[in-house]
């Protein structure tokens, strides 16, 4: 108990020379603190955590992680709004933090313009699965079916509101069928879901039903994407099967400093990640988990983020309107 | 015959001087935030996963596998000798272990406490290492419907269980009640924050746990004078220990009985396998079931040997069945396990089902190093610092009770980053300070904080899947079985306590009698 209460004092001893160290003169002369928007060992946690390793050796410093996982993903990033701007603070925004978290104004004073996003790491488009067993292992098969028996075909998405439950709706309206959508919490039990036959099918990302695609158990049906996932080539893409462009969705991961940040500091940032992201070990270790590296920053970026906020609260403010969500 | 073959290079990796560092190395931090009430083992890994990145991915899960252990065991040693259970799992260990404490059985409780852990955790590691493709089948079997009526099974029995129904199940719907504060589990609305931002993230679990128990403790200690405290502490500490006495002897395991071992090592291992409930109602079934079958019932609540050793032996042997779910499917099955699955993520690895046949050498020694934990450190922890477990007591109480409340309140800031969740710890330790004075048990309380949120997403989630038919939880299989379970306990138990109260005449007239 003892030698724990000194090592307490030492360590917090430490800590206060650390913070009394003089003006830093070139960037980066310390620690850059990531503040990440999910919890530890998540998707977005590892991706996170990942790139950053690779993007150290850029930098010259050391990166450490902050979780702070929460409503809509907003609860980490709202931190990072309230940082200074100084570069020793980052964090990553997702599809809820940019999309969700706005729309709904849960957390108040969260406003993106507090924000500079500074660069695009990973997408990772959603995904029609099945289980092996399953009679609808075509998209065609699937809305035949949900056509032929209305509000039977059971479809696992990740609560009312989410992307994938807009997905699911965005597929209703299309094709004048309806399904019974079961919310579930996160990937994890959707997975279980499919294996123990209580949905017909699950939509979120490949990459999030990896054990299960590779060991065969369950079948991607469609990625709604335009170009077919290196991970799981023989999953058709929605662009092939000739579905609307409206349909295409999915999460993406992208780093943001709080704005005021100076110039060059956010691209050094920027530059530092793009080495990273197109790194080889970091294509590599995408492939295992199934998402897709696309770096983008600068005027690239902003137009995506744009085109996504636009369509997305397009599609959520019309089926607030119709009172589904 | 290759499988055995692939365990026994495994077993070769973990005895290498490295790995078996690591693995003590993983061990101590371990028992250290699992004693501390308010770090927790998951805090523990969390802050290790930048470290395992630069190291080989082998070593990483040696140390994970060493904290994840102790982490869940030594949350007993708190339990035992101060009433503050280190961890959530350690919940009925505080009820049995306490009681023995204050008779000047700490040692003896200890003892029990760690071998039990030892027993349920090699038995945990031995069925994760043979029979866990025939285990996930199994899991595979109980559905949404299947998992709401366990849950109520769990919540139905703490009441019965409890001497005082109506306190008790006061208490339970206080915590159910905190635990609906916050984001709505399955939609983005935030639910009974009045206006308060503050409160979208809900009470944290360990915010409510550190002031139930840790900061009602702390104004509990503060009500008794220091002549009284002496008293105590001089009876609890009356005899001088040696090791051995740590140990139990053959004679009193033989009493607690060996069915109690594995019974209790099968429940925990089962209830890690089925993904979210995690240690606390793996021990909380145990202690239920070894109460149900215990010889003398009469002494739950104050001091049971056997309760305290089915709920210690449990709660580890659900170390190696939430592995499973994380191994074979990806699916974690409880908090920690989820960190280990971002290990595995970052390496590349992708849990399935391959992974537990095919790729067993790649797991091997994870498997070993979770089995080496518990059957060789954690009776040799008990050796080497068995006796300074119960000097705990022995330090100036003002310095400790206070520095446990320091402790306490940094590890709910670790957990949740928020000063007003330090600031419900400090309001929730002062409500469940006069629940205590007004004899309305916590245990209920703290259980449904674990368990409400989970009732409500599969009650949910079951009633989408039916179209609104409650029928559901009758006509699936897996639910009517726990529903009938839950049916039986209630009518067992209240007998048992039936025969508790008059053996407890009995004996009372027959000392009556020879006075």
């Amino acid at each position: 108990m003892k030698k724990v209460l000194v090592l307490l004092a030492c360590l917090i001893l430490a800590s206060t020379t650390l913070f009394a160290q003089g003006a830093p003169e070139e960037y980066p002369s310390k620690d850059i603190e990531f503040v990440i928007s999910s919890g530890a060992g998540g998707g977005t946690d590892a991706i996170s955590r990942k790139v950053s390793m690779l993007a150290e050796k850029e930098l010259g410093t050391s990166i450490y992680f902050v979780n702070k996982p929460g409503a809509d993903d907003a609860v980490g990033p709202n931190s990072l709004m309230g940082a200074k701007p100084n570069g020793y603070f980052i964090g990553n925004l997702n599809y809820g933090s940019i999309i969700n978290a706005p729309f709904t104004g849960l957390i108040k004073g969260y406003d993106l313009a507090k924000l500079e996003i500074f660069a695009l790491i990973t997408q990772e488009p959603d995904a029609i699965m099945v289980g092996k067993n399953s009679p609808y292992k075509t998209f065609d098969a699937l809305i035949a079916a949900a056509k032929a028996n209305p509000g039977k075909i059971r479809v696992a998405d990740q609560g009312i509101g989410s992307r994938v439950n807009l997905l699911a709706l965005k597929i209703q309206e299309l094709y004048g069928v309806q399904f019974n959508m079961i919310s579930y919490k996160s990937s994890a039990p959707q997975r279980e879901a499919i294996l123990n036959g209580e949905v017909d099918a699950a939509i979120t990302s490949l990459g999030d039903f990896a054990p299960l695609l590779s060991s065969g158990d369950a079948v991607g049906v469609v990625e709604f994407s335009t170009k077919r996932n290196a991970g799981y080539p023989e999953v058709p893409t929605s662009q092939e099967l000739g579905l609307s462009d409206t349909l295409l969705s999915g999460s993406f991961l992208t780093l943001a400093v709080p704005a005021g940040t100076p110039a060059p500091i956010v691209e050094k940032l920027a530059a530092a990640y793009g080495v990273a992201t197109n790194s080889k070990e970091f294509t590599d270790w995408t492939a295992t988990v199934g998402v897709t590296p696309d770096f983008r920053s600068g005027a690239e970026l902003k137009t995506f983020i744009d085109t996504k906020i636009e369509g997305e609260t397009k599609a959520l403010q019309a089926l607030k309107d119709a009172g589904i969500i | 015959m290759d499988q055995i073959l692939q365990i026994l290079a495994g077993t070769s990796v973990v005895f290498q001087p490295l790995s078996l560092l690591y693995l003590s190395v993983g061990f101590f931090i371990g028992i250290i935030f699992g004693a501390l009430p308010g770090l927790t083992s998951m805090l523990a890994i969390v802050l290790l996963l930048p470290m395992t990145y630069t190291m080989p991915m082998t070593y990483a899960l040696i140390m994970c596998m060493g904290v994840y252990m102790a982490g869940i065991y030594s949350g007993s040693i708190t339990a035992i000798t101060i009433n503050i259970p280190g961890a959530p799992s350690a919940l009925m260990t505080c009820v049995e272990g306490y009681p023995l404490m204050q008779r000047g059985l700490g040692a003896k409780a200890i003892g029990h406490a760690t071998i039990g852990s030892a027993i349920g955790g090699t038995i945990g590691a031995l069925l994760l290492i043979f029979v866990s493709p025939l285990a996930i089948k199994l899991a595979l079997q109980i559905r949404t419907p299947g998992k709401f009526s366990l849950i109520l099974f769990a919540l139905i029995i703490i009441v019965v269980v409890e001497k005082n129904k109506t306190k008790a199940i006061i208490s339970m719907a206080f915590g159910i009640m905190l635990s609906t504060v916050g984001m709505d589990p399955l939609k983005s609305v935030s639910r009974f924050t009045f206006g308060n931002p503050n409160l979208i993230e809900g009470i944290d679990l360990t915010t409510l746990i550190i002031g139930a128990f840790a900061i009602s403790e702390l104004f509990d200690q503060s009500t008794v004078n220091n002549a009284e405290y002496q008293k105590k502490t001089n009876a609890a500490s009356a005899y001088k220990f040696k090791r051995r006495d740590f140990f139990p002897s053959l004679a009193e395991m033989k009493e607690i009985g060996a069915m109690t071992y594995l019974k209790s090592s099968l429940t925990g291992y089962v209830i890690g396998i089925l993904p979210g409930a995690g240690a606390s109602m793996a021990a909380f079934v145990a202690y239920v079931e070894a109460k149900r079958t215990s010889k003398h019932p009469e002494r739950f609540g104050d001091g049971a040997m056997d309760g305290l050793v089915a709920a210690e032996t449990a709660n580890n042997a659900m170390c190696g069945g939430a592995l499973v779910p994380m191994l074979s499917l990806g699916i974690p099955g409880d908090g920690t396990t989820a960190i280990i699955l971002g290990v595995l993520m970052v390496y590349g690895v992708v849990p399935g089902p391959d992974l537990l046949v095919k790729q067993m050498h790649v797991m091997a020694p994870m498997y070993m190093a979770l089995l080496v934990a518990a059957a060789v450190l954690m009776p040799l922890s008990l050796f080497l610092f068995g006796p300074y477990y119960l000097k705990i007591v022995k330090i100036n109480r003002l310095v400790l009770y206070s520095s446990i409340g320091l402790i306490a309140i940094l590890g709910v800031y670790a957990a949740t980053y928020s000063a007003f969740q330090m600031a419900i710890a400090l309001v929730i330790g002062v409500i469940m300070y006069f629940f205590k004075k007004q004899k309305y048990p916590n245990v209920p309380f703290i259980l449904a904080v674990i368990l409400g949120p989970l009732c409500e997403e599969y009650l949910r989630t079951s009633l989408t899947l039916s179209n609104g038919n409650p029928l559901v939880f009758i006509t699936n299989f897996d639910s009517l079985f726990f529903l009938l379970l839950t049916v039986a306990f209630a009518i067992l138990l209240p007998r048992a306590n039936r025969r508790a109260e008059l053996l407890e005449t009995e004996a009372n007239c027959k000392t009556k009698g020879t006075v």
